[in-house]
């Protein structure tokens, strides 16, 4: 059954994928889903690399985000059997970030690898990414009209510098609040859509049933790193974080005022902390000591494994204030600048495989991710994943409202120093005012430090 | 009377210290393997189940498919017997001319080499590498190994036990028209086997754990050591606990068996030395 | 040492060289992956305007020390880091002692004791760390329902900043007894067995014993093992930062200098900040390594005269 599935889809995608590259049209060969049109199956995808070569993707993947990689560039293989590419995972995020330090510095950077645009950015200001606009331009072998307007215009920005594209988006998810099904029906609430609904509901489902002043089923529970991802909160209020021209920063405003005091809030009612010692937000709302949380869809395929029996958890998006922004993370897949011309042309033709219609499908349907194109939605396999999981398509029906944080060089550090701020807030060890003009001033500290380098 | 009483009741507090001690340590190895043991939806239980509702084998299948384990065990292997070697012989000279030979400067060498112990290992990480990829080095048993064929701090303990030998023998030794490097090597070498011992014992541990300079230091998975393949069972949404227990008890059995083997030679019997009271 | 030149000298020139080809070796690897990555980065310390990538600098300066001076989390770091000093270096060391000297005894069971004593140092120090975690949670965990036996109600443990530096110094009692047990044992099996047989002719007493032969004759070890315990208890990271996932602990009440210049290098990438403060950690550390062996040294010439 599996494999009949798998030989199915590695048909599909060839099939697709030649339709993708040639743009042709024809009579559709094999009884399928696929509505596009599609071109004989003998067609090969056009490529550039006449000699052979081998390239280098680093990730961080591991577990079934990495089988399904691996699938994909088995199949990229197959159809550009002159071109190798070795997939190595380097651990975790931090480790990849780590070893990407050590090697850029020894001049080792891989071909390809997965990285964050906050870090990207970095990297880019040191001239080591290749501008991946002359590849992209290419009438052979580079992206059409319709593959920039079905990729979300907030996905291609986060990987475009000045005049430049140093990226293509590839794992993405979404931030969500996620809620105990039952609590709310028991409760008779509906799913918040504002802050006033919000912080009702959280009030309303916490509970201390064994009264001794600390809840046993908390309203709501934040992540452990919240401020890194204040950055929702901060826009729905009709703020922002910072400024990613002048590298301004906006901790001390009557917007994230507004916005920390909302929070600050539910923490003080006592319906609302981080996730401490659970590690992940979504830990005790899996086990009912909480009604909801905000955590990424990427935490979806543990929710799905390991729920405590008799709970049922579905998702929202995020409740607005004065808009309705929602953040959507991930990270991106870069090309540096290094190798042979050949090289990169083939890490070009690889990444854009990686991230075409069938692929971005695919890996989104295998893991908790989602598809970075909007025709994803109309492919057969993601299809069906979509009519299963209500989640993967509430992401796609926000993507109008999404945006992504941030990429300033320091910014995470700027980040910090309000986090560490907020941590005395939520503690009750400072006052919201002070707190943020001591965020502001250690910010614009640790931001100028970050950038003498 | 008395004396026997009370010589009873120091046996009798031994003991107790003992065995206290004992379980102090070994509660969360015992956690350790109850949770390698368990089916994935218990172990994040609050109230935690100290015992697995069923005896969950297949997590350590699972741990040991979810890496090239064999060839991770054999690079591991590979790699600590190089890197224990290597250290013994550079330790053993270095002690021995830090702590018999007289040259000038040695205090101030000596007070040098340890002042290097005070600098954190994880800011050597990146300027090591990049000196490895200088000489074209990176993904090779020579990067993982020779950075650590020296250890200052082996060299330090094995110069306080070489000093506490009487000078005595080295002169004698001396008038005996014994060269130095048979002195090392039949006398004060065997004179501090338990130290020697030690000294291997504890880097063949270093080295097997070792994880971020692996992880740094190689390309490819057929250079990779066993915990890199920790890395494998946390992602960025959670960790698979019951799977990484399994694998890191199987990481630490080889280094358990090697400690067994070695403790022998650490205490030489009471009985050995016939001087029991 | 001063009446020993002249007479020596000849010979000591010779041997001067031998000495050099001894430590040959050992010199060259340190050289190269020690001394030299050390020495650069605290020249890295100085940097204030560069480029990291092709270490090239365009500016110098003292203005990363200056910062230092004026990080309210380097104050912070630092003191947490001295008090974690203050007490886990000396009571692990003693812990240590007791246990290696019971062992070293004659009972039953040596080896499996041994052994158990041994098992936290052959662990990576992740897992152990985890299950440490939980074992300490503040609902679940199972220290807080031992307590409960005896009546003392729950402790947040991992949430009360408080408790941080607690925790910490019996983590590093627990993770380094092994390992000290070891090279003391070594220690202890190289006093030769004469002295205390002549002891107890002497009819000294078991306690008495300890002091008066088991203390001196072990001075060496104890002495290397003081000055590696301060430097490592100095480098605490790995503990902190698993336990308190990827944290300094509730309110950065963990937040040690190490994993300040962590943080510094491997997060916030402000490399020549790093730099400054392992130079500043390496300054503390070797002014109380120096103090310990002058102290030593002083104490052992007395000892002689």
């Amino acid at each position: 059954m599996k494999k009949m599935m798998s030989l199915l889809l590695a048909g599909l995608m060839t099939l697709s994928l030649a339709a993708c590259g040639t743009g042709s049209a024809g009579e559709s060969p094999a009884p399928s889903a696929e509505p596009q049109s599609s071109a004989p199956a003998t067609s090969t995808v056009p490529t550039k690399v006449t000699e052979d070569v081998e390239i280098t993707f680093w990730h961080a993947m591991s577990g079934v985000n990495e089988e399904a990689i691996q699938k994909i560039t088995d199949d990229f293989m197959a159809q550009h059997p002159n071109i190798k590419v070795t997939l190595m995972n380097q651990g975790g995020y931090r480790d990849l970030f780590d070893k990407l330090m050590a090697s850029a510095k020894a001049d080792q950077l891989p071909n390809l690898s997965q990285i964050y645009s906050n870090r990207l950015s970095w990297y880019v200001d040191k001239d080591l990414v290749l501008d991946l606009t002359s590849y992209m331009d290419d009438p052979e072998t580079g992206l059409t009209e319709e593959d920039y307007a079905d990729i979300p215009a907030m996905f291609m920005d986060d990987c475009i510098w000045g005049d430049g594209q140093y990226a293509m988006p590839f794992n993405k998810s979404m931030m969500v609040l996620y809620y105990n099904v039952g609590m709310f029906e028991e409760a008779g609430l509906e799913v918040p859509t504002t802050w006033d609904e919000w912080a009702a509901a959280a009030e309303k489902l916490t509970k201390d049933t064994d009264g001794d002043g600390e809840p046993d089923v908390y309203g709501i529970v934040f992540a452990n790193d919240l401020s890194t991802d204040i950055a929702p909160w901060l826009k729905q209020a009709g703020g922002a974080t910072m400024n990613e021209e002048t590298n301004e920063l906006y901790f001390d405003t009557p917007e994230t005022k507004e916005a920390i005091e909302f929070l600050n809030g539910m923490f003080q009612k006592k319906v609302a902390r981080l996730a401490g010692e659970d590690q992940n937000s979504n830990v005790p709302l899996q086990q009912g000591r909480a009604a909801m949380c905000v955590a990424s869809t990427s935490a979806l395929p543990y929710i799905e494994a390991d729920t405590l029996e008799g709970i049922t958890i579905d998702a929202a998006a995020l409740p607005g204030y004065k808009t309705d922004d929602q953040l959507y993370y991930g990270t991106n897949v870069t090309i540096f600048d290094t190798g042979s011309d050949a090289q990169k042309q083939a890490s070009w033709e690889y990444l854009r495989f990686l991230t075409s219609t069938e692929n971005t499908a695919y890996f989104a349907a295998q893991t908790g991710y989602i598809p970075v194109r909007m025709s994803a939605q109309d492919d057969p396999v993601f299809a069906a994943v979509l009519e299963e999981k209500p989640i993967k398509q509430m992401c796609f029906d926000n993507m109008e409202r999404g945006f992504q944080g941030t990429r300033n060089i320091g910014g995470i550090n700027a980040l910090d120093a309000l986090g560490d701020q907020l941590d005395l807030v939520f503690s009750g060890q400072k006052d919201v005012d002070t707190a943020l003009k001591d965020a502001q001033i250690n910010g614009e500290k640790a931001m100028a430090e970050a950038q003498n380098s | 009377m008395s004396t026997k009483l009370r010589r009873c009741l120091v046996r009798a507090a031994t003991y107790l210290i003992l065995v206290a001690g004992a379980a102090f340590i070994l509660l969360p190895f015992v956690w350790m393997i109850l949770t390698s043991l368990k089916p994935s939806a218990e172990v994040l239980l609050m109230p935690p189940k100290w015992l697995p509702s069923r005896i969950q084998w297949e997590n350590y299948v699972e741990a040991f498919e979810s890496a090239p384990f064999l060839r991770y065990f054999c690079n591991s292997v590979i790699v600590t017997v190089l890197i224990t070697t290597g250290e013994l012989i550079t330790t053993i000279l270095a002690a021995f001319a830090f702590s018999q030979l007289r040259f000038r400067g040695r205090e101030v060498l000596f007070l040098l080499l340890v002042a290097t112990m005070m600098v954190p290992g994880e800011i050597l990480v990146i300027p090591n590498f990049v000196t490895l990829a200088k000489l074209g080095w990176v993904d090779t048993y020579k990067a993982l190994a020779l950075p650590w064929c020296a250890s200052v701090f082996s060299i330090f303990l094995l110069r306080q036990q070489f000093s506490s030998i009487p000078e005595d023998f080295h002169k004698a030794a001396r008038v005996d028209g014994c060269k130095d490097l048979r002195y090392l090597f039949t006398v004060l070498v065997p004179m501090s086997r338990p130290t020697v011992v030690s000294i291997a014992l504890l880097k063949i541990i270093n080295s097997w754990n070792s994880y971020l300079w692996p992880l740094i230091a190689t390309n490819t998975n057929d250079m990779r050591t066993l915990p890199v393949g920790l890395a494998f069972f946390s992602t960025e949404a959670g960790v698979k606990y019951n799977t990484l227990m399994a694998f890191s008890l199987m990481i630490i059995l080889p280094t358990l068996v090697v400690y067994l083997f070695t403790q022998k030679y650490i205490i030489r019997g009471v009985s050995n030395t016939g001087l029991k009271g | 040492m001063g009446s020993e030149r002249l007479p020596l000298r000849v010979w000591a020139r010779r041997s001067g060289l031998k000495a050099w080809l001894y430590l040959l070796p050992a010199l060259l690897i340190l050289g190269v992956f020690q001394i030299y990555p050390v020495f650069k980065s605290f020249l890295m310390g100085f940097y204030t305007k560069f480029d990291y990538l092709t270490d090239t600098v365009y500016e110098w300066g003292l203005d990363n020390f200056v910062n230092l001076l004026h990080d309210a989390d380097f104050a912070l770091a630092i003191q947490n880091t001295c008090i974690l000093v203050v007490l886990a270096a000396p009571l692990s060391i003693a812990v240590s002692l007791v246990f290696a000297v019971l062992l070293n005894s004659n009972i039953r069971l040596r080896r499996v004791f041994q052994s158990i004593y041994f098992l936290p140092f052959v662990t990576s120090m992740v897992a152990v760390s985890i299950a440490w975690s939980w074992m300490l949670n503040k609902d679940f965990g199972l220290v807080n329902s031992v307590l409960k036996l005896f009546g003392i109600s729950k402790v947040a443990w991992l949430t009360t900043p408080d408790m941080t530096i607690p925790i910490l110094v019996v983590l590093a009692v627990w993770k380094g007894l092994g390992y000290r047990v070891i090279i003391l044992l070594a220690g202890l099996q190289g006093i030769d067995r004469r002295y205390y047989a002549a002891a107890r002719v002497d009819g000294a007493r078991g306690l008495s014993r300890f002091f008066h032969i088991t203390i001196p004759m072990l001075k060496p070890t104890l002495v290397f093992l003081s000055i590696t315990t301060v430097i490592d208890v100095f480098k605490t990271f790995d503990e902190v930062y698993v336990m308190y996932s990827n944290d300094p602990g509730p309110l950065k009440s963990g937040l040690t200098i190490v994993y300040y210049i962590f943080t510094k290098f491997y997060r916030h990438w402000e490399f020549a900040s790093a730099a400054a403060a392992s130079f500043v950690l390496f300054l503390m550390i070797f002014a109380i390594t120096l103090l310990q062996f002058l102290f030593t040294s002083r104490s052992r010439r007395e000892g002689r005269r």
